[in-house]
Order: C-alpha cells, then sequence, then structure tokens
C-alpha cells in the first residue's frame, strides 16, 4: 500500500468572495447611477432657483441697504434668529387673543405671558451665547489645528489671544484704541497648509471653520427655545398667570360685593 | 540569556501582576518616548485643557470627518441645522426629561407632551430642509460658484476681485484697503440675511402646518389621542321619564268611565 502524499498548495487557501473596498465602490458607483437622473433633475431646479429667485433677491434694494446698516454688526446671525423666533411666537400669540374658547381676561393674560417669556428667553440666549464665546472660540481653534494638521495651532491661538489681552489691558488705562481678538479663520487663511490646498479644498476647509461660529449660537438659541423655556420657564409662567387671574376675579368679588 | 517575560509565560504561575508591574517600570524609564509608541494613556498632544480625558474626547470628536461635514452643512444650511437641532433637543432631550420629572400629572398627559413635542421637532425639521435646501444650494451657485450673478452684487463682486488682486500685489492704497474690508464685511453680511430670511418668511406657514399636523400624526404615528377634559359636572336635574304612551292611538282609543 502507498501513500499518496500531496504538497501543501498555498494556492488552495480560503479566498472570500468579498473584495472590500472595490465591491463597495462599485456598488457605490452604480448607485450614484441609479440617482444620476434625480441629482440632474435636482441641479437644474436649483439652477432656475439661481437665475429667477436668488440672483433677483440678493440685488433687491432693501436687502442691500439692510446689508449695508448690519455690516459692522458681530452678532448679524444671532438676530436673524430673533427676528425668526418672534414671528412664531407672535404667530402663537395673535392665536390666543383670537381663542374665542378663553374669556377676554384670560386670554390677554396669557398673550402678555407669551411676549414676556420670549424677551426673557431671547435675553437669556443672548447672554448664554456671548458668555461661552470665548471657549467656543478655543475649541473652534481646536478644530482648525486638525483640519490643518497643525498639534501647535491651537497654543498659537491661545498665545495670541493673551497677548491681545494683556495689551488691550494697558490701552484701557491710556483710553487708546483697543486691539481686536484674534480670529480663527483669519489665522487659517494665513497658514502655510491652507496656502498649499487647491481653491474648492481651501474653500471646503474654510467653510468647515467658518460653520462653528453659527453653529455655537443654534446650539445655545436652540437650547433655550426648544428645551429650556418650555421645560423650566412655561410652567412657573403659567402658574404666575393663573395667581394673577386669581386675585383679579377675587377683588372684582369683592368690588361687587361691596 | 535570561528573558523574564517569557520564563514567566511558560509557567503561568505567577500570573500576570509580575508582567504588569515589569512594563510599568517600563514605561516609567522610557518616559517621552513611550508616548510616541502609544502606551501611554496621558494626552501626549498640544492640545492641554483643564480635564485631559474631556479634551482627548473633545479631540475625537473634532478630529472625526462627521463633524466636519457637520460643520459645512451649518455654514451652508442655517435653517434645516438649526431645525435639526431642534429636533434633538424637542424630539429626545424634552421628552427624556419630561418622562424622567416627578410629579402629580398624569402619565398619559406626560406622554402625550412627549408626543407633542417630537411631532412637532419632526414637522420643523422637514419642512425647514425640504424648503429651504433647494434655496441654500442656489445661494452656494450665487455667491460661491459665482453662476448667476448680475446688477450691483456682479459689480461688488468683481470690485473685489480687484482689490484683492491689488492687495497681493501690495500696491493697494490704505482707502482702497479700508473699501475692501467694508465691502467684504457687506457681501458676508448679505450672505447671513440671504440665507436666513426664508426662516422669517416660512415661519408662519410652517407653524399653521405644524399646529394643523400634530393631532394627526400624533393619532396615527404615536397613536396618541388628546382626551377632553371632563366638562363641568353640572347638576343637572334628572329629568322625570316623560309618560308619553298615553299620547299614543293604542290609549287615545281607550275611553275610560262607567257607562
Amino acid at each position: 500500500m502507498s501513500l499518496m502524499i500531496t504538497p501543501y498548495n498555498n494556492n488552495r487557501q480560503y479566498k472570500p468572495s468579498f473584495k472590500g473596498p472595490e465591491q463597495v465602490a462599485k456598488a457605490a458607483s452604480e448607485g450614484s447611477k441609479l440617482f444620476a437622473p434625480l441629482e440632474k433633475a435636482y441641479d437644474g431646479f436649483t439652477d432656475k432657483v439661481a437665475e429667477h429667485v436668488t440672483s433677483r433677491f440678493v440685488n433687491w434694494k432693501p436687502l442691500n441697504w439692510l446689508a449695508d446698516k448690519l455690516k459692522n454688526t458681530d452678532n448679524l446671525f444671532q438676530h436673524c434668529m430673533t427676528v425668526g423666533s418672534v414671528v412664531t411666537s407672535g404667530l402663537y400669540m395673535q392665536r390666543t387673543l383670537a381663542n374665542k374658547d378663553l374669556d377676554k381676561d384670560r386670554r390677554n393674560t396669557l398673550a402678555v405671558n407669551q411676549g414676556l417669556t420670549l424677551v426673557v428667553s431671547t435675553a437669556g440666549a443672548y447672554a448664554l451665547d456671548k458668555y461661552i464665546k470665548g471657549w467656543w472660540d478655543n475649541v473652534t481653534a481646536r478644530f482648525a489645528g486638525h483640519l490643518l494638521n497643525d498639534k501647535d495651532f491651537y497654543e498659537k491661538f491661545k498665545k495670541e489671544k493673551a497677548d491681545v489681552i494683556r495689551v488691550n489691558k494697558d490701552l484701557k488705562n491710556s483710553n487708546a484704541e483697543l486691539k481686536s481678538m484674534p480670529k480663527v479663520d483669519k489665522l487659517v487663511k494665513k497658514h502655510s497648509y491652507y496656502k498649499s490646498l487647491s481653491s474648492k479644498d481651501a474653500d471646503i476647509l474654510l467653510k468647515k471653520v467658518k460653520g462653528m461660529s453659527p453653529l455655537r449660537t443654534m446650539i445655545v438659541f436652540g437650547f433655550v427655545y426648544r428645551y429650556f423655556v418650555p421645560v423650566a420657564v412655561t410652567k412657573p409662567a403659567n402658574k404666575l398667570c393663573d395667581m394673577y387671574l386669581k386675585k383679579k376675579q377675587q377683588k372684582t368679588e369683592n368690588s361687587q360685593k361691596a | 540569556m535570561k528573558i523574564n517575560s517569557v520564563q514567566r509565560d511558560i509557567t503561568l504561575k505567577q500570573g500576570t501582576s509580575g508582567l504588569r508591574s515589569e512594563l510599568s517600570n517600563h514605561r516609567e524609564k522610557s518616559g517621552a518616548n513611550v508616548c510616541d509608541r502609544g502606551y501611554n494613556a496621558n494626552y501626549c498632544g498640544s492640545f492641554t485643557g483643564k480635564s485631559k480625558s474631556a479634551a482627548t474626547f473633545l479631540d475625537k470628536i473634532l478630529s472625526s470627518g462627521w463633524f466636519g461635514k457637520f460643520a459645512k452643512y451649518s455654514y451652508e444650511h442655517n435653517i434645516s441645522t438649526s431645525a435639526l437641532i431642534a429636533l434633538v433637543l424637542a424630539g429626545i432631550m424634552r421628552p427624556a426629561t419630561i418622562m424622567a420629572l416627578p410629579g402629580k400629572k398624569d402619565k398619559e398627559d406626560k406622554i402625550y407632551a412627549s408626543g407633542h413635542a417630537m411631532a412637532s421637532g419632526i414637522i420643523g425639521f422637514a419642512v425647514s430642509t425640504a424648503v429651504t435646501s433647494p434655496f441654500d444650494e442656489s445661494i452656494k451657485k450665487v455667491f460661491d460658484q459665482k453662476k448667476f450673478a448680475r446688477g450691483k452684487f456682479k459689480e461688488m463682486d468683481e470690485k473685489i476681485a480687484k482689490l484683492n488682486l491689488q492687495k497681493e500685489a501690495k500696491t493697494i492704497t490704505e482707502e482702497a484697503r479700508k473699501e475692501l474690508k467694508a465691502l467684504t464685511k457687506k457681501r458676508d453680511a448679505l450672505n447671513v440675511l440671504v440665507k436666513n430670511i426664508p426662516d422669517w418668511v416660512i415661519g408662519v406657514p410652517r407653524a399653521m402646518l405644524t399646529i394643523a399636523l400634530i393631532p394627526p400624526i400624533l393619532k396615527y404615528v404615536f397613536g396618541l389621542e388628546k382626551k377632553k377634559k371632563p366638562a363641568q359636572q353640572q347638576e343637572q336635574i334628572a329629568e322625570a321619564p316623560k309618560m308619553d304612551f298615553i299620547d299614543k292611538d293604542v290609549f287615545k282609543n281607550v275611553k275610560g268611565g262607567v257607562q
């Protein structure tokens, strides 16, 4: 009896059929082909919006006047968010005033309650936004450091900030014009890595850095309007409203008895 | 040659504590070099904050790809991002807080309030994104790709480009520098206004749509329905049953009395 010993064949190793990234890339390209007509249609639609609506809107005289007046405002985005909230809250106040199920006193008190809540919460949102701005700028510098592949960027930003604060302290005493605080996007523009990028990549990087500032305001205003006010303010405000109405009713009853 | 760790591994008597202590000794001895090899748990980068673990966590988020995309999205789509944040706050955090709060309030009321918050967050995000996304895309085309620009806006863009060239060539005058600064600021302000004014316009119809859609969404998606408050229990005097059978024909024909 003879035994046949076959040498180990390396080529017969298990080969999975999944080719990883190649397959994923192929599937992705097929997917994009599938959505290509939709993307094309959407692109055409946005082209028309840009041509017939946006380009005209951008040239609208009142808008240009407003932009000219507000160009030096630091809180323009905050103001925009506030106007949006005023419009929405105004609608709710109007609905309260027009609600026939409530008596006149209650309607008025509720509408005033809604208005006061809006004013107080807006003031709180502005204050909170201003309070965390310094910390958020540091976070933005960290983020920019990652984007620029520069671990020292954050430290440099902090140092520059500290220098400006120190210089401004001295300037305050002499009543001279104060130096402006360093801005992350301006420092990014001066960075060698940013300058080495193509205009498209540089634009994307700058948008990421610039997006941090509105993101802070959105989080703060969203937190105040959509979380803090409904959870913590509305209930006590309604209780105060009820107490006021009860007192008023008691007064009228007493005067009628007298 | 004596290799301690290998010997310990072979005998399997000493456990791993000895090996650990040796490793920690090695870390202490090698100092800064260990940092480069990734053994040290302490953060080695230049980003030093008050809490190093918090700083490391923050760095992980900031260096991730999704955060970069999200930051870019927030710059380009102000209204939609605002609505997304509102969705997270009103759709997740608020219901969680409402449900966690102690109180005499009825549990069903809490569930209804949570469902209401979630529904308003979802509608707000869906409407804002659907309406403003094409407009945001068109803004990108006008402002960044400089397509379809016309009139005064086009003139302003051309002037900014001309002055920027002068600035790069260092031939710019002080007056021209001031003009460039003012024009760039105006362009930025215009960009912010154009991106956010649609929110003022859609604010009222969106709120009305939200008010109108909340009850059906609560009913058909969340299976919730607001119970009507019990009407004030008026002490209604129970009416005595009428003796209307007397009016019926059968009884009309009956003639009583003694004939």
